[in-house]
């Protein structure tokens, strides 16, 4: 129980980093933390096969992002994440009262799920209120993505406290892993754009 | 064999045949409109469970293919609604060798097809959620291309997706649990609300229309015609589903009030924004939102007659969208760029035109006798929706004659390109096919709306 009590101060430290530090390449290393963490904190309940599709479902999303990231960033998306306002403050603020109502949720809808125990449903809260506030503040198609991916992450945890079935989960991870593939796709797409328009000029 | 394996393989080997013949568009189109065609003939006539022979060879096809310990499953019910989603695909595929669209269009149409046909054929049917999730991720691959980068309209679709997944699998959970109940007047109201977002979103009901209207300016109108009509097919589908398996959600007030404000407030709000933009391709996507909030209007009625004549509606907007969707694409010009095209190229800005009319449910187009059907039924109840039909009606109307004066309006005309004669036909085949079915719409309709009579709940 004490070991479980860190998880959403885990989830949570590891989803301001994603937000304040605005590094697509650290982003990504951190949300493959997510993926460990979420399959290692459900392993007790569930069987060991859900723990590794977990993680290889995780490890090749990651891969995929991480690979697109570094093949596909033109030079016009550095730039225009540079030039964009992005006030650390403004962020940081917004994402404390998110932290704080999903922490009010969590709490009042303790008898919700009762086969989730309070910690576990606390960091899943934290997840999807955190993927929220990442949505709303994307300017970049991987950036939503990660937004999108940690939304998920939180939804499966609550989930499988409902659901435990392994097809279930499955279908939750291959829609992961399709849309960390047409991001990968939309960035190959913009690059090679961005490409032709620069050889024009 | 397992008949729902079996038709994965189809869509493979037949998805991978037209990837080799991508640079062929029309045999790649062709490819997969014949393919979608033998899938559909297979859903809805084989013999399955039972064997038979075929020249001498016993077969047998089970209906069942259980992954899991989760099935896809063919059973009497679904076939037609499947059959039903193959003709569609059948329809828009075969014409997207009339305009250039995407080269991989065919090949990842077919899997985006067989996907949406697992959410009908999945057991529990809640999972079919996340098949749709599925199907509309993917469609990103057909939405951005290079010749369409950009993306928004896509990465919005693909947001909105995975709300309406969340929202439609937690609502299958506050059902089983029994918090949304008739009698559990509190959490009804809850569970009616999570699954009231799912359908809006899945359904594109307004303000979740947002990525309909941005990819119009993004990306091939056909494409993406033919994702918002499959992907509505399958919300429609899942929809009705849900009314027949739940007995209190069909007579859930706060659900049927709540679809029909969202309906009609949805076809004022649309009526409203194509009146104000001078663009066509947006008002073929508010043609297209106002369309199925007429559907959903006839859902609302919760009743056999009610949801037959949205069956009516639904196949006949098919068509509609289709001809306008290839004529916006055969044209494919910018904003402002308009004026005097219709002299060009007339058989598109026909296509355009006539296929609005249909879409709006105009007198001797396809759309008409639906809307008739609907509103005879909504007479003898809510005098007000019938007005807000008739009105949306009238403002399409007169938004679609604004437009013929500006598509053949006077003026210099630009040099042509050459036009080939067999596309020319397949757009008089379907400008004729709108208005055969407006003017005898027996020769179809009767098998549309059959197609969801296997749910024997909503269909006693």
């Amino acid at each position: 129980m004490r070991v479980l009590s860190i998880f959403p101060i885990l989830i949570t430290t590891l989803n301001f980093l994603i937000l304040l530090l605005n590094r697509v390449i650290f982003s990504i290393g951190l949300l493959w933390i997510q993926y460990v963490l979420a399959a290692v904190l459900m392993q007790p309940v569930q069987p060991v096969r859900t723990l590794v599709a977990r993680l290889v479902g995780g490890t090749l999303i990651c891969v995929i992002l991480f690979s697109s990231e570094r093949r596909f960033t033109t030079g016009l998306d550095a730039q225009e994440r540079q030039s964009l306002p992005r006030s650390i403050w403004f962020k940081a603020i917004v994402a404390l009262i998110f932290t704080l109502l999903g922490w009010a949720f969590a709490y009042q809808s303790q008898d919700s799920v009762e086969s989730l125990q309070y910690y576990v449903r606390l960091g899943s809260i934290l997840n999807i209120a955190l993927g929220l506030v990442m949505l709303g503040l994307y300017q970049d198609a991987v950036e939503a993505a990660i937004g999108l991916l940690i939304l998920l992450i939180g939804f499966d945890l609550f989930y499988s406290g409902i659901e435990p079935s392994l097809a279930i989960l499955l279908l939750m991870l291959a829609i992961q892993v399709i849309i960390a593939l047409a991001t990968s796709y939309i960035m190959s797409i913009r690059h090679q754009s961005f490409l032709e328009s620069s050889s024009i000029q | 064999m397992s008949a729902p394996l079996l038709i994965g393989l189809a869509t493979i080997i037949i998805a991978f045949l037209s990837f080799l013949t991508r640079n062929q568009r029309t045999t790649s189109a062709l490819l997969a409109a014949s393919g979608a065609a033998m899938i559909s003939l297979f859903v809805l006539f084989a013999p399955f469970d039972s064997a038979f022979g075929i020249a001498g060879i016993p077969v047998r096809f089970d209906s069942r293919w259980v992954v899991l310990g989760r099935a896809l499953s063919l059973e009497a019910a679904v076939r037609p609604m499947i059959g039903f989603l193959y003709i569609v695909g059948l329809l828009l595929m075969s014409g997207s060798w009339v305009v250039s669209v995407n080269r991989f269009f065919p090949a990842i149409a077919m899997l985006f097809l067989f996907t949406v046909a697992g959410s009908i054929m999945v057991e529990p049917f809640l999972y079919a959620a996340a098949f749709i999730g599925l199907a509309a991720m993917g469609s990103v691959l057909m939405l951005v291309s290079p010749d369409h980068p950009s993306s928004t309209g896509a990465v919005r679709l693909m947001v909105l997706y995975t709300f309406a997944v969340i929202a439609i699998l937690i609502s299958g959970w506050m059902i089983d649990t029994g918090s949304g109940t008739a009698t559990a007047l509190g959490e009804g109201v809850r569970a009616a609300g999570v699954i009231s977002l799912g359908f809006a979103i899945l359904l594109a009901l307004p303000p979740f229309h947002v990525w309909i209207t941005r990819s119009m300016q993004e990306t091939d109108p056909y494409v993406l015609a033919f994702v918002i009509v499959v992907l509505q097919a399958a919300g429609f589908f899942l929809l009705l589903r849900f009314l027949d398996s739940y007995a209190w959600l069909r007579t859930d007030p706060i659900l049927i009030s709540g679809m029909r404000f969202l309906s009609i407030g949805a076809m004022v709000l649309t009526s409203l924004w194509a009146l104000t933009t001078s663009d066509l391709r947006q008002v073929f996507g508010y043609a297209i939102i106002a369309d199925i909030c007429v559907v959903l209007l006839a859902v609302s009625n919760a009743e056999v007659d009610g949801i037959r004549i949205s069956l009516g509606l639904f196949g006949s907007r098919i068509l509609s969208i289709g001809i306008v969707a290839l004529g916006l694409s055969r044209l494919s010009i910018g904003e402002g760029e308009w004026e005097g095209v219709g002299r060009i190229y007339p058989f598109a800005a026909l296509g355009i035109l006539i296929g609005l009319l249909s879409l709006s449910g105009f007198p001797l187009t396809a759309g008409f006798p639906g809307r008739w059907a609907l509103l005879s039924l909504e007479l003898s109840m809510e005098r007000y929706s019938v007005l807000v039909v008739l009105i949306t009606m009238m403002v399409f109307t007169f938004i679609v004659l604004r437009w013929a004066a500006i598509l053949f309006a006077p003026g210099s005309v630009a040099e042509s390109e050459r036009i080939y004669v067999t596309k020319q036909l397949y757009f008089v085949f379907g400008l004729a096919g709108l208005i055969i079915l407006g003017i005898a719409p027996q020769i179809v309709i009767p098998w549309v709306v059959e197609v969801a009579t296997g749910l024997t709940n909503l269909f006693p």
